[in-house]
């Protein structure tokens, strides 16, 4: 009889265990479900999910996540900075149609930009060819290209040097050598920290 | 008033197409609580005071409450509204401006227009009570924070590049365009009677822009000297805390977020420069902006 009782001990404990366990993780499935979504509440706050686009949706951001330059249609090779550089032409066009506004093709180019600078996150073989192309678009002076242009590029070689330390000796000297306009508009450090 | 639909962007996949104005903003401003949990950047880059004067604060609370006061009614291309009187914003003050009665193609690329600020000075100049009806809703247009932003084909989420490939815009910038907008919500100052009287005489919208350049109430943008890469658009600032310089702040101290990678800090603080870049003032002394309102003072 003690034997039996024993084993029906360890069976109750062991279902114990196995109904404990169930419970726990039905409550936390539960509990996942009910997590209310923390958005702000603004006055356009929409009343029901809103139908999406076809496209991905814009991610929430979150501490966890860290937000990348996105490209909706993969490319299988990265354009030069020469040819992907907006003319003044285009840009005074653009902005004549909305003044108050950065010109549409300023936004692609800076997109474009931030995309360079993940690839040579992932690719630091890339790096030296891309300081390079940074430091022709900071040097040009011709009206082809705005001082907005080369204080971006300017500031952008700036994070490169993120990428790869090693280059802030050069960046320094591109720094020396540039124009003081595009030095003060790209509001780079023009020292050693 | 009206708003018709309108296409974001070039498709040439029959998969590439953006949000509309309507959903898009409501979306973003659903999500708009960007500022991690240190806040935004303690100093602004202009001039290195504090930025907590900008918006009150360093937090999503803050930059929410400035626009929020700011900012009250959004109109995309889901929306229709009228205007009481129906042409309260065909004066000759206006003449040659945005005319939200034209065809929607007529706006080109426009991202945002605070229409509130530009109806409000219009009833007063025209000493009339005015209203707007949006989505069947009247309001009265009287005061300068009316906060009404009508957004163009340039509120979107996605561009194509020269490549020929489609980008996703980020949420920040379009924050950014209404952080801009929400700066013409403020009528700095006051206005007084003998400036309107002035203002009244114009027969168009050049005179009121060069008039208006100087002065502070709703921050309004002038034309861009001989000497800027944009000369002859009136797409600069003269004022050292105009919608400009407040929107670049708001971008420049996002982008210092870790939450961000390399590329999106890098593409966050281009626009910052290009924000700036719009200043054609003398240098800023490092002062506090006056981010007050006054209406019409008597």
């Amino acid at each position: 009889v003690k034997a039996f009782s024993t084993k029906l001990k360890k069976r109750h404990h062991i279902l114990s265990a196995v109904l404990f366990t169930l419970a726990c993780i039905l409550l936390f499935r539960f509990l996942l479900v009910k997590e209310p979504q923390e958005n702000a509440v603004g006055r356009a706050e929409p009343e029901q999910p809103l139908p999406m686009a076809s496209l991905t949706p814009t991610p929430t951001l979150s501490p966890a996540k860290v937000m990348t330059p996105e490209r909706v249609t993969p490319s299988s090779s990265t354009h030069s900075l020469e040819s992907i550089l907006p003319t003044t032409q285009t840009l005074r066009t653009e902005v004549a149609k909305d003044p108050h506004a950065p010109a549409p093709s300023m936004i692609r180019f800076s997109l474009q930009l931030g995309e360079r600078l993940e690839d040579c996150q992932s690719h630091p073989e890339k790096v030296p060819a891309f300081f390079s192309e940074l430091k022709n678009c900071v040097s040009r002076s011709d009206a082809n290209i705005t001082v907005t242009l080369r204080a971006i590029c300017l500031s952008t070689a700036q994070q490169l040097t993120e990428v790869s330390p090693s280059l802030k000796t050069n960046f320094l000297q591109l720094v020396k050598e540039s124009s003081p306009d595009v030095v003060e508009r790209a509001h780079v450090a023009q020292s050693s920290p | 008033m009206s708003c018709g639909n309108t296409n974001h962007a070039t498709q040439n996949d029959e998969t590439m197409h953006a949000t509309g104005t309507t959903r898009l903003v409501k979306q973003d401003l659903a999500n708009r609580n960007l500022v991690d949990d240190s806040g935004l950047a303690y100093e602004n880059y202009l001039t290195g005071q504090s930025i907590a004067k900008i918006f009150g604060g360093t937090s999503n609370e803050n930059v929410n409450e400035y626009l929020d006061t700011r900012l009250h009614y959004y109109v995309g291309d889901e929306d229709t509204g009228s205007l009481n009187p129906p042409d309260l914003d065909e004066k000759p003050w206006n003449k040659g401006e945005l005319n939200l009665n034209q065809d929607s193609t007529a706006k080109g690329t426009l991202g945002a227009f605070n229409y509130g600020m530009s109806l409000w000075m219009d009833a007063i100049l025209s000493n009339t009570s005015a209203s707007f009806t949006l989505n069947g809703k009247t309001e009265p247009i009287d005061s300068p924070r009316v906060g009404i932003v009508v957004l163009g084909p340039g509120y979107t989420d996605v561009v194509q590049g020269d490549d020929g490939h489609f980008y996703r815009l980020p949420m920040e910038f379009r924050l950014s365009l209404l952080v801009h907008e929400a700066r013409h919500s403020d009528c700095t100052g006051g206005m007084n009677q003998a400036q309107i009287n002035t203002v009244k005489a114009f027969t168009n919208s050049t005179q009121y822009i060069e008039y208006f350049q100087n002065g502070t109430c709703g921050h309004m943008h002038t034309i861009c000297p001989p000497s800027h890469e944009f000369h002859g658009l009136a797409a600069c600032d003269l004022q050292a805390w105009g919608a400009y310089a407040i929107q670049a702040e708001y971008l420049r101290g996002l982008s210092l977020s870790s939450r961000y990678s390399v590329g999106y800090q890098n593409f966050l603080r281009n626009m910052a420069i290009d924000a700036e870049s719009r200043y054609v003032g003398p240098k800023r002394a490092p002062t506090y902006p006056d981010m007050s309102s006054e209406g019409v003072l008597y």
